[in-house]
């Protein structure tokens, strides 16, 4: 028995090709997906855990800005903080704007120049590593690259750059040197600072040597270890008030990151987590089609079960012959799944790999992934052919053998009787009714496809989110760029430069940024999506430089001790209009009264800039409080990132030219950077949507495909009485498109759903998650006819042609 | 009388050299309205093949069908259809009911393919079954009907509305003696309102109730004796 029933599943298999290769397209689509996406999340993980070493990674990171009241004493600054309890490891950065050519090059480039309190070979916390040559030596001119900058400008070890030396700037003398590249560097840590510092930017040098190229005061950056992540988090506080106590520096933020659960890991983790599980997905929903298909391949040898059992095949054989028939459809779609999934995933891990700071060099693969997709292609199908076949294999063999295919309740029932009644052309009756009869098949391809619709169409609500979140942060800016000059003191200067050389510009104020500390809110902030505190602008009420849209309140005036909150905070804490809060920062303390409340979307405060530097500490010897930077407005209406980025190339050009160092930030750029990043991954979730849709689409082609199969003599009895083509094509379209319009409005509540997850995954706050952009419900809605007719189109022209002299004499 | 049907040197071959197998060739046929003619012949003689291409199911290889003076070959395919929902009705062996579909559904489907308003072709369907006394069974589904009852069914609704051709492939071939009788008056009487008739069979005792006989083998007419009105059972045994 085993070899004929070997011989029957072949056969079935082979004659019916068609239906053969749509299953088992379905099925590699999901094995596909499944391999390729768990393997890009397994290959990215893999790679960032090698990459950041757990053991040296910091606890606690403290971000500083030189005290304008003291001098900088690192060594004593590191002795105090190495003095405090629980701390094991302490260890200063500096992270500096650094101006440079290549030799025989007269533009110059500006890149970040990276500086350690220790010696490159005893760097413990986050340390950058060789790659090839050796780190830079001080006192020989020397400097190593990241591997990206390497790549980006094609210079390697024994290069020679070109440095304008900003210690001697500020003297006015324009004087450069001539530095040679002493190795090739790997920095995954990243540096998560107030501007983003890319690795294709990253230099690295002893530090009395960066300081003496860059020009800057002192560490931008305390790392510290502590005996273990508890006690980090218990002394941060205490570890933050030490760095303010000792003088050298105001700490403007701290925050604490677990070594073992990295937020970069941890991010690339969800990511790949949910990507791969609408891979799953398609997955489980190819078991849709498999179960129609067995089903009907039983409708249609109902009679041969039963002569196979007059025969004496058990039970077992009969499961045994559709769920092999299954497993075939499996196998073949496994097969070319495994072999495109294994490298699909490890070129998309490469690719995502460059977003997430790090680099995939060495062709990899993820056994478990590999193992999961083949289990899965072939669990689904045999599992949903189970059922099916049980029910076959019970089947009564009198029954079976005189069974013509239409059971006796076919056409009966009260929803039948009702679409009878309907006001409808014959040919749309017959097509809903014929739903209704093959409800069940119906019910599973509708389900394809209105998880299709759930995962296009929630990928796109969120994203459309997004986007208007993103328009709402950014249109309250008015103001292009910001210029923060490292020395707070040449401010003035560069508002005069800015004022005499550049008609284009418009002064918006001076401005500071600080993070802050509000009593009762300790909302926490996942550093893989954002800063990882809370801050606060100061800024020039008359200036405009914020469109702040209040839902309440005033806005501040420039007197007074007030503070605008955005409405995120103020509901968190329940505060009103003229209720007071407790604000504190570079560990002083003071009360503000809530002035205003701004739908603002991110949590965020406003003060005026004297209020919050003087909060900060920000303050000349006199107590007078100083400005960190200035906000200014470009004439273009609408500039791009480029043209903004082009401007600074120009102000920072004059501003060395004037001995002023600065460090700017592009607001159209991280507008820009923003919606690309997020970009690419609408650009994989969308695929992995994708697939699901073609799976569904595949499943309503089949189902279509079988019906017009099952119901030939149908075809062929309205033919013999005068339906056209059109009509023929009328009611399988319908069948289509009833199928599809159920699994849009199924599909939408779980498409809000979806979209919900991604926007918390996303990190946007919770007054845009409830939020559902209307136009989806369209997008939805056409994506649902596309699919629909694409899929219903062929069979629908299939049916319509027909032979009717043939259906009617052979059938 | 004016002829219902017309065919001119019908051949119709399947399939291609060496294979290739000559279902009909040259036929020529007349039926006038209001005529029955019976067509007979062995398995494989072309007797089906003849019948759908009548009806325009199918197309012949070679000559002219005309349907009501009109020539199948210049119609489209649409046309042919709308010939079908207006002129031409079909009875089947096995009756080819829709299972979905009450018997006043299936009565009145070419009608409302046709447009004809649901209304108006509900009435014309009622008609149809009451002319062969069906009515009564008019919301029962085909599985709740007797072979008999389905067959009558199969003939109103090949009659309903104004066909003036009736093609029947063995309509008797799955009932029993009274039955098929019964239903060979039926198609009788609908000849008599002027309906040309084609009846497909094996049966010589039915083919008697024809006005004329075609004797079919291997794609050729090989006779076409004509009967003698007093050996017409629809003289004997019925009152017309």
């Amino acid at each position: 028995m085993i070899r004929t029933r070997m011989r029957k599943i072949l056969r079935d298999i082979m004659s019916r090709k068609t239906r053969t290769l749509l299953v088992s397209i379905s099925i590699f689509i999901g094995v596909f997906g499944t391999i390729m996406l768990f393997s890009m999340r397994d290959l990215l993980v893999r790679q960032l855990e090698d990459d950041l070493e757990q053991q040296k990674l910091a606890m606690v990171r403290t971000s500083l800005a030189a005290n304008p009241e003291t001098t900088v004493d690192n060594e004593r600054l590191l002795s105090t903080l190495r003095e405090q309890p629980d701390v094991t490891t302490v260890e200063g950065q500096a992270v500096y704007p650094l101006v440079w050519r290549q030799v025989g090059d007269e533009e110059y480039e500006t890149s970040f120049v990276f500086a350690y309190s220790e010696p490159y070979d005893d760097i413990q916390l986050e340390p950058p590593s060789l790659m090839s040559g050796d780190y830079p030596r001080l006192g020989q001119n020397e400097l190593a690259i990241e591997r990206r900058f390497a790549d980006k400008y094609d210079l390697e070890t024994g290069d020679e750059l070109v440095l304008r030396i900003l210690s001697e700037a500020e003297s006015g003398d324009q004087s450069e040197e001539t530095w040679i590249v002493s190795g090739i560097i790997f920095f995954p840590y990243g540096y998560p600072g107030l501007n983003d510092v890319l690795p294709e930017d990253s230099v690295f040098a002893a530090y009395d040597d960066a300081r003496y190229v860059a020009g800057f005061e002192g560490f931008s950056s305390i790392y510290a270890r502590f005996t273990d992540f508890a006690a980090a988090e218990q002394q941060t506080d205490a570890f933050t008030a030490a760095v303010a106590a000792e003088g050298s520096y105001v700490p403007v933020l701290s925050y604490t990151e677990d070594p073992a659960d990295h937020s970069r890991i941890r991010f690339a983790r969800t990511i790949g987590n949910i990507m791969a599980s609408l891979a799953l997905l398609a997955l489980f929903v190819s078991g849709f089609l498999v179960w129609n298909v067995i089903s009907a391949l039983i409708t249609e040898q109902t009679q041969q079960i039963g002569i196979m059992k007059s025969l004496g095949a058990s039970q077992y054989d009969i499961i045994v012959i559709y769920c092999g028939i299954a497993l075939t459809y499996g196998l073949l779609g496994i097969i070319p799944g495994v072999i495109l999934g294994i490298p699909a995933g490890f070129f998309a891990a490469q690719g995502l790999a460059t977003t997430a700071n790090s680099l995939i060099d060495d062709f990899g693969y993820s056994i478990p992934s590999i193992a999961l997709g083949i289990g899965s292609g072939i669990l689904v199908p045999v599992l949903a052919a189970l059922i099916p076949a049980w029910r076959s294999s019970r089947v009564q063999i009198r029954e079976a053998i005189a069974d013509r295919g239409i059971s006796s309740g076919y056409g009966r029932g009260p929803l039948s009787a009702l679409v009878g009644r309907l006001p409808l052309p014959m040919t749309v009756r017959q097509g809903l009714g014929n739903v209704l009869r093959k409800r069940g098949r119906m019910a599973l391809t509708g389900a394809a496809i209105a998880v299709a619709v759930a995962a296009f169409s929630g990928v796109l609500a969120a994203f459309l989110t997004v986007d208007t979140y993103l328009d709402d942060i950014f249109s309250s800016y008015n103001y292009q760029f910001g210029i923060t000059p490292n020395d707070p003191d040449r401010l003035d200067a560069v508002r005069t430069i800015i004022e005499n050389d550049f008609d284009q510009l418009t002064l918006r104020g001076p401005a500071v940024t600080v993070a802050v500390e509000i009593e009762g809110f300790d909302r926490e902030y996942d550093p893989a999506t954002g800063p990882p505190a809370l801050f606060a602008t100061g800024y020039d009420p008359s200036s405009q430089a914020y469109d702040l849209e209040l839902i309440d309140g005033q806005t501040l005036t420039e007197s007074a001790d007030d503070v605008i909150v955005s409405r995120g905070i103020a509901e968190a804490l329940d505060k009103q209009v003229g209720d007071v809060l407790t604000i504190s920062a570079g560990g002083h303390s003071a009360d503000y009264e809530i002035a205003g409340i701004t739908s603002y979307p991110l949590d965020n405060l406003w003060f005026t800039w004297e209020t919050l530097s003087s909060l900060a500490g920000f303050t000349d010897d006199a107590g007078n409080p100083i400005p960190g930077g200035v906000y200014v407005e470009m004439s273009s209406a609408d500039p791009t990132a480029d043209e903004v980025a082009d401007t600074l190339q120009e102000i920072d050009s004059v501003l060395h030219d004037r001995g002023i160092t600065a460090s700017y930030s592009n607001i159209v750029l991280l507008n820009e950077s923003i919606s690309q990043g997020l970009s690419v991954f609408q650009v994989i979730f969308n695929f992995a949507a994708i697939l699901v849709a073609l799976v569904g689409a595949i499943g309503l082609f089949s189902t279509l495909s079988i019906s017009v199969f099952e119901r030939q003599k149908e075809i062929g009895i309205m033919r013999s009485v005068g339906a056209g083509s059109r009509a023929i094509a009328t009611e399988f379209l319908t069948e289509g498109y009833v199928v599809g319009l159920a699994a849009w409005i199924i599909g939408l509540p779980l498409s809000y759903m979806v979209s919900l997850g991604l926007l918390e995954m996303m990190n946007v706050t919770e007054d845009y998650q409830s939020t559902y952009p209307p136009r989806v419900f369209l997008v939805g809605l056409v994506g649902v006819l596309v699919i629909t007719s694409f899929a219903s189109i062929w069979p629908s022209i299939a049916a319509a042609r027909k032979r009717v002299s043939d259906i009617l004499r052979y059938q | 009388m004016t002829a219902a049907l017309e065919m001119h040197g019908v051949s119709k071959v399947y399939g291609s050299p060496p294979n290739e197998v000559h279902a009909l060739r040259e036929i020529d046929l007349h039926v006038l309205s209001g005529e029955l003619v019976a067509i007979m012949g062995p398995s494989g003689s072309g007797k089906s093949t003849l019948l759908t291409i009548a009806g325009s199911l199918e197309e012949p290889t070679d000559g002219t069908v005309l349907v009501g003076g009109s020539t199948l070959a210049d119609m489209s395919s649409d046309d042919r259809a709308r010939l079908r929902r207006r002129s031409i009705g079909y009875v089947f062996q096995d009756f080819n009911l829709l299972p979905g579909l009450t018997a006043l559904e299936n009565v009145k489907l070419p009608l409302e393919l046709d447009g004809v308003a649901s209304k108006t072709a509900r009435t014309a369907a009622m008609t149809a079954l009451a002319e062969l006394s069906i009515e009564h069974r008019a919301s029962h589904f085909p599985d709740e009907l007797s072979g008999g009852e389905r067959q009558r069914v199969a003939i109103a609704r090949a009659v309903v509305g104004n066909r003036f051709l009736l093609l029947a492939d063995e309509p008797t071939g799955a009932l029993d003696t009274a039955n098929g009788e019964a239903v060979l008056r039926l198609m009788r009487r609908a000849c008599q309102r002027g309906i040309a008739g084609v009846l497909v069979t094996h049966n010589a005792q039915l083919a008697a109730w024809a006005d004329r006989i075609i004797y079919l083998r291997d794609g050729c007419v090989v006779d076409q004796p004509a009967i003698a009105p007093q050996t017409n059972p629809v003289f004997v045994g019925e009152n017309p």
